[in-house]
């Protein structure tokens, strides 16, 4: 009789010791694995951001072409952009997790989310090489043109892609009340010349009711050298910019400046990346017009035949007075927002170095 | 030795077994990870970027100080065509550019090999620089610049095809490897 | 006699317990101490990243790049009028400007053919810093303005190579 009591408690320790045991070491390797998600969902929104941010580094190397990054784990999380005082901001909404960027203009909708962000970047020209513009959209977004022209058809080409992880989502109509949802989550409307009733305060059409009203925008290009940008609420069409937008731009094929208008969100990310254009427009002003004094003393100590030509492009009309009213004009196009000499200036600059060219002299670029 | 001393032994035999069996699993998992890891993209990339960009720089550098002529030759389109034309001649007869006094073809193989030796030499790539001329009679080697043995037979990055015509002779197909 | 049994299986489950958790223990000192080289590979990895991404913004720098006009610029080519009004560019908007694009790094032309020469274009060394990755690139240097085109109005190509390092 003692003998099976003594066995019965030995086995039931056992068990009750195997249990409390085995639960521990569950328990640990439970929270082990849990810590581990934690860890690696925390990972995955720092190394997305950082691939943002190398791609946004590497936009000046990659000049026109095109770009694609797979959001992956990520893709129910919502990209946050914006620009403010020069330096663009963009990251995961409600992560706590942002980069920064002061020199890179960086054009997009306020919010993105997507399984699949294409970057594109173009080259700003005024009338030298000053900056790459980098766009980013994404596969569910769809850019669609009211209104029909040279630029438009244009737009339509570019955006064309044999790979079509790298297509942007296009189309062209010539009312806005033939414009569908479909299946994009973001709508952008273009309005090429005003006259497609995108106004400040006028009803959304009928057709556009259902989509949501965070994910509808609009850009108007009213005027040659201006744009208004425009959001939805309370089913109405709302300007965003007080002022029209200046497009400081040469016009041209690829013409940044008004790519740049199409893929901002707003005129805030618009003027504030563009600020960061002109502002990298004063430094290469100064480098330029260093190139015009060493080019100036090169022709005083050549004997090369066209030394007298050269050296009167150079000197009148005085190359160096218009390349300092550049940089002069970008300044202010910064601190002021006052643009409106940079087009003149640069087409004196375009049409002295095509001088230079024909007279055989070296260009200015 | 009883039996229950036995078995215990046993036990304990069986325990380190199982303890070496593990150390050997998870040793060769570590290893593992390393052997299946691919080159990184990266370092293909600057491999080709590096491989395209001497190749441009060599066939666009211009030799006026080697080589007195009426305009500026440049060592691609100038000299190496010129010693595409007199290739027959080479090394002692005629070319159009006699730089440094000798033939186009002999100064171009030299001074090639001085250009990669002072960069991609002194950064201790190892690379093949081939030059070749491709006509009716099929493609003729124009010289071959190798360091540390050259890319034969390894993994190789390559700056594409840098193809100069040559009049009535032919086409330079002009290519550079580097390779690890 | 019962009690030792029951004692000796006791110190038994004792020792295999001691011995499985001593494996825990093991496998967790390995794998920090693995997660310690996966992240000084990753730091080291991340440098060498960095390296690679200023050398090339340097190669497509506007205020170095050959231009061609209206055309796309020249690849690989640094054009040495701009690269030497750069350099003063550079110096004087340093801090307020080129800092955010080049951080603490020393970008550096080597020109090797016709004649040996090197401009420091850019350089700003960090003090502490705890790493340095050097990265190279082969160039052609454009001068419009060297002694043989004031006689010919021709240009001249040179050839040598940009060095970036960058510090941690």
């Amino acid at each position: 009789m003692a003998l099976t009591k003594k066995g019965q408690i030995e086995i039931t320790f056992n068990w009750i010791y195997i249990l409390i045991a085995g639960t521990v070491i569950l328990l640990f390797f439970v929270g082990l694995v849990y810590k581990q998600k934690v860890v690696s969902e925390e990972k995955l929104t720092t190394e997305v951001v950082e691939i943002l941010d190398s791609i946004l580094h590497g936009a000046s190397v990659a000049e026109k072409t095109k770009n694609f990054v797979n959001t992956g784990g990520i893709a129910d999380y919502t990209l946050q952009f914006s620009c403010d005082e020069g330096v663009s901001n963009y990251g995961i909404k409600d992560s706590g997790f942002q980069e920064e960027n002061s020199v890179t203009p960086i054009f997009s909708l306020p919010s993105i989310q997507t399984s699949r962000l294409v970057f594109w970047s173009l080259p700003y020209k005024l009338p030298y090489k000053i900056i790459d513009l980098l766009f980013i959209t994404s596969a569910n977004t769809n850019y669609v043109f009211l209104g029909v022209n040279d630029f438009v058809n244009e737009f339509l080409d570019a955006t064309q892609e044999s790979d079509p992880f790298l297509k942007i989502a296009t189309d062209s109509k010539n009312d806005i009340d033939e414009v569908r949802a479909g299946g994009n989550t973001y709508l952008r409307l273009i309005d090429v010349d005003g006259t497609h009733g995108i106004l400040d305060n006028q009803q959304l059409p009928a057709n556009l009711k259902d989509f949501d009203e965070e994910r509808i925008t609009a850009v108007v290009f009213k005027a040659a050298q201006s744009v208004d940008f425009f959001i939805v609420q309370n089913g109405r069409w709302k300007k965003t910019n007080f002022n029209p937008v200046n497009l400081v731009s040469l016009g041209g094929e690829r013409d940044a400046a008004k790519y740049a208008a199409i893929f901002a969100g707003n005129d805030k990310i618009y003027e504030c990346n563009m600020a960061k254009a002109f502002k990298r427009m004063q430094y290469l002003d100064e480098v330029y017009q260093g190139k015009v004094e060493d080019l100036i003393a090169f022709y005083v100590g050549s004997s090369v035949n066209n030394k007298d030509v050269c050296l009167i492009s150079l000197t009148e009309p005085l190359l160096q007075t218009v390349l300092q009213r550049h940089h002069t004009s970008a300044r202010s196009c910064v601190l002021e927002k006052k643009c409106g000499d940079l087009i003149e200036l640069s087409k004196k600059i375009i049409s002295i170095n095509d001088n230079m060219e024909s007279e055989g002299c070296v260009k200015l670029y | 030795m009883s039996l229950i001393e036995r078995c215990r032994k046993g036990q304990m035999e069986a325990m380190g077994l199982v303890v070496i069996v593990i150390l050997i699993t998870l040793g060769m998992l570590f290893l593992a990870q390393f052997a299946l890891k691919e080159a990184g993209e990266k370092k293909i990339f600057t491999r080709k970027g590096l491989a395209y960009s001497s190749m441009s720089a060599i066939l666009k550098t211009t030799v006026e100080t080697d080589c007195r002529a009426n305009t500026i030759p440049y060592l691609g389109r100038d000299v190496l065509e010129d010693c595409a034309i007199n290739l027959a001649d080479s090394p002692e007869g005629y070319s159009k550019y006699k730089c440094s006094g000798l033939h186009s073809c002999v100064f171009a193989e030299q001074k090639i090999t001085t250009l990669l030796l002072n960069t991609l030499g002194e950064w201790n790539k190892r690379y093949e620089f081939q030059s070749r001329l491709i006509n009716n009679e099929g493609a003729m080697p124009i010289f071959t610049i190798t360091n540390k043995g050259g890319c034969t037979g390894r993994e190789r990055d390559t700056s594409g095809l840098f193809p100069i015509q040559a009049e009535n002779a032919g086409l330079i197909e002009n290519i550079l490897f580097i390779c690890d | 006699m019962m009690t030792k049994k029951g004692q000796g299986r006791m110190t038994e489950t004792i020792a295999v317990l001691f011995i499985f958790f001593v494996l825990i223990l093991f496998g967790i000192v390995f794998y920090f101490k693995y997660q310690d080289v996966a992240i000084k590979e990753d730091i080291r990895e991340s440098l060498a990243s960095r390296a690679m991404e200023t050398t090339l913004t340097s190669l497509f720098l506007p205020e170095l790049q050959c231009s061609r006009g209206a055309a796309e610029p020249e690849d690989n080519c640094i054009d040495l009028i701009k690269m030497n009004n750069a350099m003063r560019v550079f110096k004087e908007n340093q801090d307020k400007y080129y800092f955010d694009i080049f951080s603490y790094a020393n970008i550096t032309v080597f020109q090797k053919y016709p004649t040996e020469e090197k401009w420091t274009v850019y350089e700003k060394v960090k003090l502490n810093a705890t790493a340095k990755e050097p990265t190279f690139f082969v160039v052609v240097l454009r001068n419009e303005a060297s002694k043989e085109s004031s006689e010919s109005s021709e240009t001249t190509f040179g050839y040598g190579y940009i060095s970036v390092e960058v510090y941690r």
